[in-house]
């Protein structure tokens, strides 16, 4: 049950991400329940690099996240670890990333979109489980 | 049985052989039974050379991000060139256009801002410019303090005809509620920056000459149905919030049927 994790939080992660991409793209704002930090946030220039939104990068590493961890469910023992580090090199981008965004919204914006904050905690309980996948794996071997 | 064929027997148990085909699925870090290496060589290399590509993956993106937001243009300024003049000081596009859009907004107002950045520019190229559509801005400041001196300030900038410039400065700097970005200082600061007539815009901003007419304005705004920015009131037809992109050219487009 243990290697589902992954997947459905990249499934997540990647509704989160796209329903973000499709509204900038469409030139809307997302639903934020009447706050406004949602729109501030996405209508910043931090959310689009040369026009490209910013959203839907996210998107695209979760689509591949979702793609990796899924095969991975489906592959030979041999080929975990490899898989297993293509995930994590992935959510580590994505840290990296959200990290940054989340600083911006706190520190520079001073403004909070909460499909950004779910999408950087989806991030970092991703990284966890990851992390602690590597751990196991490393356990395991020194044991044999 | 014997002590030896014991022993055999519980090791099996333990480690039982795998069969040729079979699969070991989904069990990470569970298989150190199958008798082989569960992790490929040079293991710990490959994890750190994964950990340094996703974090330069990671710094790649951000560092992309800050040379796009240092190359965005800045929201233009030449805008104030079709701004009238008296009462219509804070308005753009042809005095005679068919449809006039007033919009309601308070400078601190993040969705006001998001509409300017997000709904102004295709609205300006499509109906402004093309003498269809002429916008007039109205305040309703309701925030707070900043909101009124934000208001004030570019009441100030009018005063010289350049309430444009200076209301794309406010969009640009907004930054949280009452936080400081709308303080008084900075005001003066951007209006210097614009190159404004600086004893003059003190003179307006510091004993507060429009602050009763600022309240007013918002009241005149409750009147009329205001409760909420920004709303939009498009030869009339009060619209709250930001609407989509094609809303507001179906709504403009239907008030342009009308005058056809």
């Amino acid at each position: 049950m243990r290697g589902w994790f992954v997947p459905v939080l990249a499934a997540l992660g990647l509704a989160d991400a796209g329903y973000l991409s499709v509204t900038h793209l469409q030139g809307e704002l997302p639903a934020c329940g009447g706050y406004a930090g949602c729109a501030q946030v996405n209508s910043s220039p931090y959310a689009e690099i040369f026009g490209i939104p910013v959203a839907a990068l996210g998107a695209a590493l979760y689509v591949s996240l979702l793609a990796v961890s899924l095969w991975r469910l489906r592959a030979p023992a041999n080929h975990l670890p490899v898989a297993t580090l293509a995930i994590y090199a992935m959510v580590l981008a994505g840290t990296v990333v959200m990290s940054y965004l989340t600083a911006l919204e706190a520190f520079v914006l001073h403004a909070y979109c909460y499909w950004c904050l779910g999408l950087a905690f989806i991030t970092l309980l991703l990284l966890i489980l990851v992390v602690n996948e590597l751990w196991r794996l490393g356990s395991a071997t020194r044991r044999v | 049985m014997t002590g030896k064929s014991d022993k055999v027997d519980r090791t099996n148990r333990r480690r039982p052989p795998q069969q040729s085909g079979q699969k070991a699925r989904g069990t990470l870090g569970k298989d150190p039974s199958s008798g082989a290496p569960l992790l490929p060589p040079h293991w710990y290399l490959m994890l750190g050379l994964a950990s340094v590509l996703g974090l330069l993956l990671g710094t790649a993106v951000i560092v992309l991000d800050l040379i796009s937001v240092a190359q965005t243009p800045k929201i233009s300024a030449t805008a104030s060139t079709v701004g009238g003049q008296g009462a219509d000081r804070r308005s753009r596009g042809d005095p005679k256009a068919p449809v006039v859009i007033s919009e309601w907004s308070d400078f601190q107002c993040p969705a006001c801002r998001a509409f300017a950045l997000t709904r102004e520019p295709a609205l300006d190229e499509q109906y402004v410019t093309t003498g269809k559509v002429r916008i007039v801005y109205r305040n309703y400041a309701f925030l707070g303090p900043e909101s009124f001196w934000a208001a004030e300030a570019a009441e100030a900038a009018a005063d010289q005809g350049r309430y444009l410039e200076y209301r794309n400065l406010l969009w640009q700097r907004q930054k949280g509620e009452n936080q400081g970005a709308f303080k008084v200082e900075n005001l003066k600061a951007w209006a210097a920056e614009l190159g404004l007539d600086m004893a003059k815009f003190n003179s307006v901003l510091d004993p507060e000459v429009y602050r009763d007419a600022i309240t007013a304005e918002r009241t005149e705004g409750e009147g009329l149905g205001v409760m909420a920015t920004p709303t939009l009131m498009i030869n009339g037809r009060i619209i709250e919030g930001v609407p989509t992109a094609d809303r507001l050219k179906s709504l403009i487009e239907e008030e342009l049927a009308k005058k056809r």
